[in-house]
């Protein structure tokens, strides 16, 4: 009930999670609110402008856009989603042990650490999806390989704060092993602060899944993706922009709806947080 | 014989040479008993109850024995010591709003240790926590506050459940009193009472402090420390009425009640102690002898020592 109370209170959080709840319901409703099948082909309608029989007109294969669009949801929605709590998963246990046992795991861990931070983030993804071929999965294995780095150091230097603390101290005089101090001393304090992180890493993973889609590494036609429609979209840029607006558009609203959560669960959970961000 | 210490020598090396924590101490505590250790700031006392529970910090070097149940537990493998910690031996720390996880509900952090040490299902946890709860006088109904919705005193209690909630034999407080109104720091001592005496006769407690009302009010036998050594040991009701060293007169002298006379100088670097007896600098009785040879501990009576030559 809290929760529901600071959401009506901070703006920011409001819209948010508005947004992101439409987001959702449009992704799970999607049979029943289009009228067309998003893959079906008729191409003496092609390239039509938005209009009442089609809310936002047809691609060049005479596929409703707007259908493309919702079921695009489910594919930007959930894939990010999905990339996000890999990472943050995987983030938070291997930065726990690095921060917590320290010396030599701790060396090992941030040393491989530094080293992929150093590669550029795309660059890395489209050599990953390049090797295996593009697939899903395999953009998912892209995204994961170098997004859990970033959780890793931010969980480190907050367990190294943490477990300075005195219930640390205590939980250890009252016998709690290694692993149940980082289950259930370390993460639940450490957690908040990354939740805002991910939260905020959302918007930026649907953009990557979009541009790895656009670049034809990522999901594939004919599946509606929305990264992958401004890919088809392109050639029609001049002449039918329609085809390009829409999808971009509902990438826009999206990387913001989780933006403007992030930010608002950021001033709620961690004001201390905005200096870690924005490093 | 419940914790029988031997020799216990703690050190740890610094920058400016060794610093002897603490020195030589003999202890002993039988089944039942409260024995106070009491000091001033960096005699060691704080040293002395994390030697007990081998949470010393890397940086220290321990030697001697500290015998619990006649095992020692200075020579004990890190994972059996942890079965030791909590279940027979519990230790927790002065400053309840530091010690306790600000992330968990007090309920939660009882049912943890529950859970962990006696393998409680979590609703039998959670329910036994609650029971815990009011034996120490917060409503059960409280059991889903967190910490800072808390006070002081509630802190205290809450943290003093968690430290009994696997009926440790050993329990050792540090400072439990400190920050504490003095209305509170009734409360507890009457509750510290409670779940010792009160509640199991078999159970010992070490109470760390520096306050001797408490000390007075709680203990059976009380140990006064010095820069790491122990100058006086005896029952309560004996050191309070005949203390035979000069430094646990002063210490009964600098309490209110008795005229608030300080205790003369400071109380001398651990690094740089001075030869002899460490309180020599600071005591009127001094001899020549007392800069030269450290004082042994003599027997006073049946169960009363102190190292004084003046004794």
């Amino acid at each position: 009930m809290q929760i529901l109370e600071a959401i009506r209170e901070n703006k920011l959080l409001l819209s948010g999670s508005i947004l992101i709840l439409v987001f959702i319901a449009l992704a799970v409703l999607a049979p029943f609110i289009t009228l067309y099948d998003p893959n079906d082909v008729k191409v003496e309608i092609r390239l039509l402008p938005p209009g009442e029989q089609h809310l936002m007109g047809t691609d060049g294969f005479g596929r409703d856009i707007f259908s493309r669009i919702i079921y695009g949801t489910r594919y930007s929605l959930f894939l990010a989603l999905a990339v996000v709590s890999v990472n943050l998963l995987l983030g938070l246990m291997i930065g726990s042990i690095a921060g917590y046992f320290g010396g030599m795991i701790d060396e090992l861990i941030m040393r491989t650490v530094d080293v992929l931070l150093a590669f550029p983030n795309i660059i890395l993804a489209l050599c990953i999806v390049g090797v295996l071929g593009p697939s899903i999965p395999n953009l998912l294995v892209a995204l994961v390989a170098l997004g859990w780095v970033g959780y890793t150091r931010i969980s480190r230097g907050l367990v190294l704060s943490i477990k300075e603390q005195g219930f640390i101290g205590a939980a250890k005089a009252l016998g709690g092993s290694n692993m149940y101090i980082i289950v259930r001393h370390i993460i639940p304090n450490a957690f908040p602060s990354l939740l805002v992180l991910a939260t905020l890493h959302v918007g930026h993973t649907i953009l990557s899944i979009a541009a790895l889609s656009f670049l034809g590494l990522g999901v594939q036609a004919p599946t509606p993706e929305w990264g992958a429609m401004l890919s088809e979209g392109k050639q029609f840029i001049f002449t039918y922009p329609h085809v390009m607006i829409f999808p971009g558009v509902a990438i826009t609203f999206s990387v913001l709806s989780f933006n403007l959560f992030g930010e608002g669960l950021r001033d709620i959970l961690d004001p201390r947080a905005r200096e870690v961000l924005n490093v | 014989m419940l914790l029988k210490i031997n020799r216990l020598r703690v050190y740890f090396k610094s920058a400016d040479g060794l610093v002897v924590a603490t020195d030589g101490v003999d202890l002993q505590l039988c089944p039942g008993e409260i024995l106070g250790l009491v000091g001033e700031t960096g005699s060691g006392k704080t040293v002395l109850g994390l030697a007990i529970t081998c949470l010393l910090p890397k940086t220290a070097v321990a030697s001697g024995e500290v015998l619990y149940r006649g095992q020692n537990l200075l020579a004990l493998p890190e994972d059996e010591m942890r079965k030791v910690r909590g279940r027979q031996v519990a230790m927790i720390f002065q400053n309840p709003s530091s010690s306790l996880n600000p992330a968990l509900s007090i309920g939660e952090q009882i049912a943890e240790v529950l859970r962990e040490h006696r393998g409680l299902k979590r609703k039998e946890a959670r329910q036994r926590a609650g029971e815990l709860l009011e034996l120490t006088g917060i409503p059960a109904k409280w059991i889903h506050s967190y910490p800072h919705e808390l006070s002081g005193g509630m802190r205290q209690r809450a943290m003093i459940t968690i430290g009994l909630a696997c009926a440790p034999s050993l329990f050792i407080a540090d400072e439990p009193t400190k920050g504490l109104d003095v209305t509170i720091q009734a409360q507890v001592v009457e509750l510290l009472h409670a779940v010792t005496k009160g509640a199991d006769p078999q159970r010992s407690m070490l109470l760390i402090t520096h306050d001797l009302g408490v000390a007075a009010a709680l203990t059976d036998r009380l140990a006064v420390m010095y820069a790491g050594k122990i100058i006086e040991q005896g029952p309560t009701v004996e050191v309070f009425r005949n203390p035979r060293h000069p430094y646990t007169r002063a210490l009964l002298n600098s309490h209110p009640s008795n005229g608030l006379m300080a205790v003369q100088g400071f109380s001398p670097s651990l690094i740089n102690l001075p030869p002899g007896c460490s309180f020599h600098p600071r005591c009127q009785k001094a001899r020549k002898r007392c800069t030269q040879d450290p004082p042994s501990a003599k027997r006073m009576g049946s169960d009363h020592e102190v190292r004084c030559f003046n004794a």
